[in-house]
This record gives structure tokens, C-alpha cells and sequence, in this order.
């Protein structure tokens, strides 16, 4: 039952409240799956080392530093599809896990 | 002869119109393209009453179009003054308000912030140029003149307008703490830009087949290099975007799929590239200079990167963007830089920040302002014609910063006081030993942590703040904070961020705030930051709060 839609509820909530704090204008609309977070400076490199260490620790992945590239992590839906490669290869479809419930 | 930095993209289109002079992965301009697109913004700024002297922003992220825009602005007769895209918007509103900008340069990513700022604030604004104004547009008629590049096409792009411009006249103005309080902007003319671009395309040998990588904002002076040295040499930048800056993975495809020979950096993104650049995968043979300053970096890491890139020669650059450059040391390559980056005998200790260059003269004074004894510790003083002219509309910091002379027969002379404590090695190399004052450089931004301070101390649930560095993993330096509470308020670390987040820029913001009942004190009653330093660095990292 938790699909993909999940998985990138779940960044959003995880980027907009742990990493672009203070940085998401108040004027501004609601982070999309679509919206570049790296290039608009929502995200710092701290702040990709956190991400990283989330999906980590969230979904039992392990991140590969030579998978930290721009086709994976430009946005959340990038992210989490690359997240659903993960977890295929892992014998994990995105569907049998929980995400809120890491 | 090339007299001027708006001579510069011209002179080496005569010598090789379809070599690029600046290029990112999606986007390139040849020498050619860039002398013909600078003359028609020259033209179109000085149609909207752009006089000499006058301060231009460039107001956009690393991007083909930020070149574009420095030496159109230049060549308009000019100073350009970059503007941090993440700058808060007051911030911003400050910043144009004391550089007395009335001109902006956008670009597509940063013009709804713009939007922003000037449907909320009254700025002196005139004239926008950049991509088409946002949908939606809802600003005083007339009040704003928006310019879509389009624009340019009307414009003769064969030669620049005719603007008489000398080599002392302003350049361009960084900001280096516009972070809090009132901003302070460093000065530099034609002539000290030009000495600096002189100088290192001299000590690097940098030719026109040259691949620089820019990593760097514009905002920070080591951007010079990119923007000046390169085409001084006829050379190529790629400006890095600032996504490759944080996904290592990439940026480390980048510098092999651009050829890159020549980079310059904070050394924080040399450490990512060790640790997360999968080199052993890569080919970055072509490198052939890596430069790094802005902060001190650690042996062992240096002699790792010597074993990763065994055709690069390493070198240790230091100058306050004040004088711009003013000292370089080539590190010595170790017969096994792996062995040696694992050898705590050898690993230990910092890299000097070497010998001052040519065309500068250097002084170690002590609290007396007169010179130490040889092999004593006390502040740099130069002089060089990299030299910025001062602050800009600030006669107050020029007095502090400037240290006078007269020489027999009257001449003045006037030396820069750096603020920094070096000693002098036995073997003439210098060493950098630390701020004299609480200056304070995190990730490459130089920070005042008192300002910071005195900003978080004004929040109204707020009795006491301080601010101190940690240090992390990977050597990397951040922010944190302490405050105490006024009793009978309420606050926590979240509403400070956000509090902080709105006054200063996102590098000021400390990472980590504590809420504490009291402060630990030195005997003199003093708060005892290093105390807070070492209680910080004893906790897990992370945002945190306690009672």
C-alpha cells in the first residue's frame, strides 16, 4: 500500500522540515517532486549528507558515493526513483516497505 | 596593451575568436560571442543611464550568462558587484540600498526572488535586466524598467559604447560580511584586478589551452581567477553549477569530461572529492595545478590527493580579498604521498601559506606596530598593487584597515593590515596562525561571529548568545550557537534559525543552536566559548535542544 507517492511524500516532508528550514521563502508554494533542489540552493552539501544518511537509515539502502550524481538527486523525483532501483536490486519493491514507519 | 579588465575578453578575441571563453556543461560563449554580447550590454546599460563609476549587480548563480554580465558591466565603464542569489531579502534591500545600485543583471533562476524583494521593499532599482519580467507582474508602472535580453539584439555589438574608463577607476565591490549589521564592501580598480590576473597567470604559467574549473560564487574573490586570469591567457572557464558542487559524484565526472587543467577551490571540495569522488574511477590526468585557499587544510588529505592525481602540482594560496592574493606555496610532493598521508609524523602540522609575491611588500609587526624579531608571531602588513583602493563609502574602516607611512622625501606609503597572525619559519617560509580578532572562515565565507552574535542577542526572548566554530567530520567547520532565555520566555532552537535565517545569510547561521540555563564563564566573567566549543564538539551533531 505505500507506493511511490509515499516515498516521495516522505522526502518532501523530510526536505522542507530537516533541511531547507529557514530557506523555503513563506510566499513561496509548497516543494514539488519536480523542483530542482540543489541548483535553487534549498539544499547545501551538509544538507545532501543528511539526505543521504535519511534514505540510509529510513529504507535500509546503502548509498554508493559514486551514485551521489545529479541524475539522482536533482529533485524528489529523481530521488525516488533512483530510491526504487535501490530497493528492486535489494529485493525490496517500494510497495512491501513502510516509509513512515522506518 | 591591455591597461584594463574590460580589455581583457576583446584582446583574446583578436588572438582566437572561436576558442570558449567561459562554458558549463549546457551552455558555452566563445571569445568571439561573449566581446560581441558584452558590447551590446555595455551599450544597452549606458542607453539606460549607466555613467562611469556607477555600481552595477549581477544578481544570478554560476552561469555563462554571470561573464556575460561582468564584462558588459565593465566594459559600460562600471563596477560590478555580485549579490549573493541566497542572500535574504533584507539583506539584499540593504546591500543595494548602501552600494547605491540602481542597475541589476538577472538571470532566470534568481528574477521571482528579485520579483520578491521589489514587490515588498522600495529599493532604488531602475533598470532590470535579464530574462522576460515574471508573469504576474504587479509593480508601480514605470518604477522598474524591465530589459529582457531580447534587447540586446537592437544594440551594435561590433564595439562598446564610448566610455573613457583609467585603470584607477572602480572595478568591482565584494561584499565580504554583508552577513549582518551594516554590509562592508571591498573596492578594487582596473589596476589591482588586472595585477592580480597578471600575477597568477604568471606563477601558474596559464595558457590559452588552459581548462579552468570555477567553483567558486562570484561573490568570492577567488571567482578572479576564473574571470580574469583566464581570459587574460586566452584560456577557458567552466563555471561549475552549483548543483556539481554538492553531488561529488558528478562534479568529479565534470572535471574529466570537461579536460579540466588548472582548479581552485576551499579545500572542504577537495576533501569531498577524496572521500566521495571515486577517483580510482576517474580520469583526471589533464590536471595539472590544484589551488586551494581560503582556509587551512590538512596535510593528510593534501598527500592523498598527491597519490589520487599524480600529474598535479598542489598549491597553497592565501590573501584576504582585500589584496585579493598576496602569498603562494607549492607543496612539495612527497617521494610516496600515500605513505605519507597515512605517516602521523609526517601529516602533521599546516601547510605555510608561503612566500609573499613579487610587487609586494610584507611586514610582521607586533601590538606596537613595530616589525617582530625574526621568528616571532605577530599581524601581516602588505602593500602590492593587487591592493583593493578601500571600502567602499567607508572612511571609518579604511582608517583601521590602512596603515600609513611616510618615506624619506614625504611619500606616503600605505600597507594593508590583514588582521592575520603568521610567523616566519627558519626556512623564510610564512605560517598562518589565526585571526587576530573573532573573524571567523566556515566553508570558504568569512564570517564576524560578533556580528552574528549581537544579531541572535537582539532576539527578544534572547538574554545571552554565543557564538563559536565546531569542528566535524572531514575537517569541516560550522556554526554553532548557545543562548540563554530571559525568564518568563519562550523560545527554541527552530524559532532562532528561522529568526537568525531572516537577518543574516544561510552560511551565518549557525547549524546548531542550544537552548542553555547559563553560560560556563572565564575567571574574568567572560562567556567561555571555547568551553562551549569543546562541550559542542562532545555531542552528536545535529540541531538540538535541552532544558
Amino acid at each position: 500500500m505505500h507506493s511511490r507517492d509515499d516515498i516521495e511524500t516522505t522526502l518532501i516532508e523530510f526536505v522542507t522540515q530537516q533541511l531547507a528550514e529557514g530557506r523555503l521563502d513563506p510566499g513561496a508554494e509548497a516543494l514539488g517532486p519536480d523542483d530542482d533542489l540543489l541548483g535553487s540552493g534549498l539544499v547545501d552539501s551538509l544538507g545532501v549528507m543528511r539526505l543521504i544518511r535519511f534514505l540510509e537509515e529510513r529504507f535500509g539502502v546503502a548509498v554508493p558515493p559514486a551514485d551521489v550524481t545529479i541524475e539522482h538527486f536533482m529533485t524528489v523525483g529523481t530521488i525516488a526513483d533512483y530510491l526504487g532501483t535501490l530497493l528492486a536490486a535489494a529485493g525490496q519493491p517500494p510497495e512491501d516497505i513502510d516509509p513512515t514507519h522506518g | 596593451m591591455t591597461f584594463l579588465l574590460s580589455q581583457l575578453v576583446e584582446a583574446a578575441a583578436q588572438r582566437d575568436p572561436d576558442r570558449d571563453a567561459f562554458r558549463s556543461p549546457t551552455e558555452a560563449l566563445t571569445y568571439g560571442q561573449l566581446t560581441d554580447r558584452a558590447n551590446r550590454l555595455a551599450r544597452l546599460l549606458v542607453d539606460d543611464g549607466v555613467r562611469r563609476g556607477d555600481r552595477v549587480g549581477i544578481f544570478m548563480p554560476r552561469c555563462v550568462d554571470s561573464a556575460l554580465a561582468v564584462h558588459g558591466i565593465l566594459r559600460a565603464g562600471a563596477a560590478f558587484v555580485p549579490l549573493d542569489p541566497l542572500v535574504p531579502p533584507e539583506a539584499l534591500r540593504r546591500l543595494l540600498e548602501d552600494c547605491g545600485i540602481r542597475h541589476v543583471v538577472t538571470h532566470r533562476g534568481s528574477v521571482k526572488t528579485l520579483h520578491r524583494l521589489l514587490a515588498e521593499h522600495r529599493t532604488g532599482l531602475e533598470t532590470v535586466v535579464g530574462p522576460a519580467a515574471p508573469p504576474g507582474l504587479d509593480l508601480d508602472p514605470g518604477a522598474v524598467r524591465w530589459r529582457p535580453w531580447t534587447d540586446l539584439d537592437a544594440y551594435d555589438g561590433g564595439s562598446g559604447p564610448d566610455v573613457r574608463v583609467v585603470g584607477d577607476d572602480p572595478a568591482y565591490i565584494m561584499y565580504s560580511s554583508g552577513s549582518t549589521g551594516r554590509p562592508k564592501g571591498i573596492l578594487h580598480t582596473h589596476r589591482s584586478g588586472l595585477a592580480y590576473a597578471r600575477l597568477s597567470v604568471d606563477t601558474y604559467d596559464v595558457n590559452a589551452d588552459d581548462r579552468i574549473g570555477n567553483h567558486s560564487p562570484l561573490h568570492f574573490d577567488m571567482s578572479t581567477f576564473g574571470y580574469f586570469s583566464a581570459p587574460l591567457a586566452g584560456a577557458t572557464t567552466v563555471l561549475i553549477p552549483e548543483a556539481y558542487t554538492k553531488l561529488t559524484a558528478s562534479l568529479s565526472q565534470l572535471i574529466e569530461g570537461e579536460g579540466l587543467t588548472i582548479w581552485y577551490s576551499v579545500p572542504l571540495a577537495l576533501i569531498q572529492l577524496l572521500t566521495r569522488g571515486v577517483l580510482d574511477q576517474r580520469d583526471h590526468s589533464a590536471l595539472r595545478w590544484v589551488l586551494f585557499g581560503g582556509e587551512p587544510f590538512a596535510r593528510k588529505h593534501l598527500y592523498a590527493l598527491m597519490a589520487a592525481w599524480p600529474n598535479a602540482r598542489f598549491s597553497n594560496v592565501y590573501g584576504p580579498a582585500e589584496v585579493n592574493q598576496c602569498t603562494f606555496f607549492h607543496v612539495p610532493r612527497p617521494a610516496d604521498p600515500a605513505a605519507a598521508a597515512e605517516d602521523p609524523d609526517r601529516n602533521a602540522g599546516a601547510v605555510p601559506i608561503g612566500r609573499i609575491w613579487d610587487d609586494t611588500e610584507g611586514r610582521i609587526l607586533g601590538d606596537d606596530d613595530r616589525p617582530v624579531d625574526s621568528g616571532r608571531s605577530g599581524e601581516l602588513v602588505i602593500r602590492s598593487s593587487t591592493m583593493m583602493r578601500g571600502y567602499w563609502d567607508r572612511p571609518d574602516l579604511d582608517a583601521r584597515a590602512f596603515y600609513r607611512e611616510t618615506t624619506d622625501g614625504g611619500f606616503k606609503r600605505t600597507f594593508y593590515r590583514t588582521g592575520d597572525l603568521v610567523q616566519r619559519q627558519d626556512d623564510g617560509e610564512l605560517m598562518f596562525l589565526g585571526r587576530k580578532d573573532r573573524q571567523l572562515k566556515v566553508r570558504g565565507y568569512r564570517l564576524e561571529l560578533d556580528d552574528i552574535e549581537r544579531t541572535l542577542s537582539a532576539h527578544d526572548a534572547v538574554e545571552e548568545a554565543a557564538v563559536f566554530p565546531v569542528r566535524r567530520r572531514d575537517d569541516d567547520r560550522q556554526l554553532a550557537a548557545a543562548a540563554s532565555l530571559k525568564p518568563g520566555t519562550t523560545a527554541d532552537a527552530a524559532g532562532l534559525r528561522a529568526y537568525l535565517a531572516d537577518q543574516v545569510s544561510s552560511y551565518a547561521v549557525p547549524s546548531e543552536i542550544r537552548i542553555v540555563d547559563a553560560f560556563p564563564r572565564t575567571t574574568s566573567g567572560k562567556i567561555d566559548r571555547r568551553k562551549l566549543q569543546e562541550a559542542a564538539e562532545g555531542q552528536p551533531e545535529g540541531p538540538a535542544e535541552s532544558a
